[in-house]
């Protein structure tokens, strides 16, 4: 049995971010997400998913597998070791640096997507909106 | 644990090839029946059948695969070879060159794609099935087409397939399209945010765009060289993510070391030094191309269209020795790429090929002239492919070195140096980029650890 690894503490390395630029699937993102709290096996991941996104996203067993294997080949997690815990086997997985710099990236992305939407909701409000006054 | 059938559950796996149940199977198997105990379901939900079966049947698209068919296209390919010389218009032939290496190439050109996780597996699969209908329907277009000629051309009555051939090639068109456009689609959406329309409208239009002419290209047995060396090349050339992976870990490695308080950067330097060189090669590129379609017009050295065409092949051609020297220089600096005298010696050998082209396009077009030069151009060529290979691929050294002389070999022979003076074209383009990339710094500041600011350019 394989101790967790501690593997994110190189994380600001300048050039990690370098190949960050395409999207997250969503999969790949809950995945992502799921596994900053630590070292997880595949169930706690759609446990943890179902939970952080308030029941709205539900991963497939055979999804949740397909992008772990896709995750694990692109570098973004690793496995980390197997139990056997009542007869179920059990694959653990952490995060990678990448992974982490990937999710940060994407996280990024998405932020700027919501400034810009929610800039333009406001520039849209009728001039009672808070904000609104003050500017004009 | 009770009331659950284990056996139903196991039978969702019998999707996956043997190697994946294997490595994956009982960790699946465990998570499917945790899953169904927390819903107290005893059986699979028909969206865990569903995705079974697709995830199952795109793991058999596995490395084995794509090298398989790889090496079946290129076998294939030296069949037609032999086949052409003997009896150039049979059928067997035409169904290799039309439909067999093509639909290997294909398969394995997506497979590798799905490794390199450029498809999603759903994607994979559909551009799998629509692509193999496609090139069916090419042959049976080829076939069409050419027993109808047959027929026509001895006065007989044309019917059958060969009555039916323009329904045939209109679909062997519609269906070919919708293959490259899921393809394309599937590239757009790995590079980019756009949504589903967008993808669907741009793929569409590429894919009705190129699909006529790659089906009637395949007539020419180049294509199917050609074909058939990609797929190779592509299965065997290690993936450019993961030797950018590998480059990032060596210099976070070489960047650890702060007590320094500068880390090391070996690369910015020979980076910088290729970016001259490849100014040249743009500047002597556009030159070139402006050359080649307007110097009729102007130069006193030029009396008609197709010596201005020449002249300014030849000037391209000469624009790419730089380009290539500036290639090498930039391709130093990653410390994962390959060792010197590997990078340099298939380099000089293309430098060597196009400079004896431009030298056969000083006596264009006369073409018993330029034949010496396009000759040695084309072996040269070959040459360089087979050093590139052989040198690269991740295979026993026997093995690696078979395959770079047979893709070398094929490629002089179906391809030859003809392709030179096209590829020239692309000379101003490959320089400029190569130009603006080189002059942005590549590796980490001098300051260490910046964890926030712009992304830095990848390569």
């Amino acid at each position: 049995m394989k101790r967790p690894r501690r593997i994110l503490q190189y994380y600001d390395d300048g050039n990690i971010k370098a190949s960050m630029s395409t999207p997250l699937t969503p999969p790949a993102f809950w995945i992502l997400t799921a596994l900053t709290g630590g070292r997880r096996h595949g169930y706690e991941i759609l446990r943890e998913t179902a939970a952080a996104s308030d029941g709205r996203v539900t991963l497939k067993v055979t999804t949740l597998y397909s992008a772990l294997e896709r995750l694990e080949r692109d570098g973004l997690i690793a496995s980390d070791g197997e139990e056997i815990v009542n007869g179920r086997a059990r694959r653990y997985y952490v995060l990678s640096n990448e992974g982490e710099a990937s999710l940060a990236a994407e996280v990024e992305a998405l932020e700027t997507q919501a400034r810009v939407a929610r800039a333009r909701l406001e520039a849209s409000r009728p001039a009672s909106a808070p904000g609104r006054a003050v500017l004009s | 644990m009770t009331g659950l059938d284990e056996r139903r559950f196991r039978r969702l796996l019998r999707w996956y090839p043997r190697a994946w149940r294997r490595r994956h199977g009982e960790v699946v198997l465990s998570t499917l029946l945790d899953a169904a105990e927390a819903d107290g379901r005893t059986a699979p939900t028909a969206a865990e059948t569903r995705r079974a079966a697709a995830h199952g049947t795109a793991a058999r698209l596995d490395r084995p695969f794509a090298l398989g068919t790889a090496l079946a296209a290129v076998a294939a390919a030296v069949v037609v070879g032999i086949l052409w010389t003997a009896v150039p218009t049979g059928d067997l032939a035409l169904i290799l060159l039309t439909g067999v290496i093509p639909g290997l190439a294909t398969a394995s050109i997506v497979t590798t794609s799905r490794l390199r996780g450029w498809a999603e597996d759903g994607e994979a699969l559909a551009i799998l099935a629509t692509a193999s209908a496609a090139w069916a329907l090419n042959v049976l277009a080829a076939l069409a087409w050419s027993w109808g000629f047959d027929a026509a051309d001895e006065g007989r009555p044309v019917v059958g397939l060969a009555a039916a051939w323009l329904p045939v090639v209109a679909g062997a068109g519609v269906v070919g399209a919708v293959a490259l456009g899921l393809a394309c689609s599937a590239l757009l959406r790995r590079a980019t945010r756009w949504g589903v329309v967008v993808r669907a409208v741009i793929g569409g239009a590429c894919g009705f765009g190129l699909a006529p002419v790659l089906g009637v290209s395949t007539l020419s047995p180049a294509t199917a060289g050609v074909m058939a060396g990609i797929a190779v090349l592509f299965v065997l050339l290690p993936s450019p993510s993961a030797s950018r992976r590998a480059a990032r870990a060596v210099s976070a490695q070489s960047a650890r070391p702060v007590a320094s308080g500068v880390p090391v950067v070996p690369s910015t330097r020979r980076r910088a030094a290729s970016r001259g060189p490849a100014w040249l090669a743009t500047a002597g590129g556009v030159v070139g191309v402006a050359y080649a379609l307007t110097g009729a017009t102007w130069s006193p050295g030029a009396d008609d269209g197709t010596a201005a065409m020449a002249q300014g092949i030849t000037l391209l051609l000469l624009s790419a020795l730089p380009l290539l020297a500036a290639v090498g220089l930039y391709g130093a600096e990653s410390p994962t790429r390959t060792a010197g005298l590997h990078r340099w010696g298939p380099l000089a050998l293309v430098a060597l090929a196009v400079s004896s082209v431009a030298l056969a396009y000083i006596g264009a077009p006369d073409s018993e002239v330029m034949q010496p030069g396009m000759y040695a151009g084309a072996v040269l060529i070959g040459s360089a492919l087979a050093w590139a290979i052989a040198t690269r691929v991740r295979l026993p050294r026997p093995a690696a070195l078979t395959l770079g002389v047979a893709v070398g070999t094929l490629f002089a022979s179906f391809v030859g140096a003809m392709v030179l003076p096209v590829l020239a074209f692309g000379v101003p383009v490959v320089g400029l980029v190569l130009a603006l990339r080189s002059a942005r710094p590549s590796a980490l500041p001098p300051a260490p650890a910046v964890r926030s600011g712009e992304p830095a350019p990848v390569g």
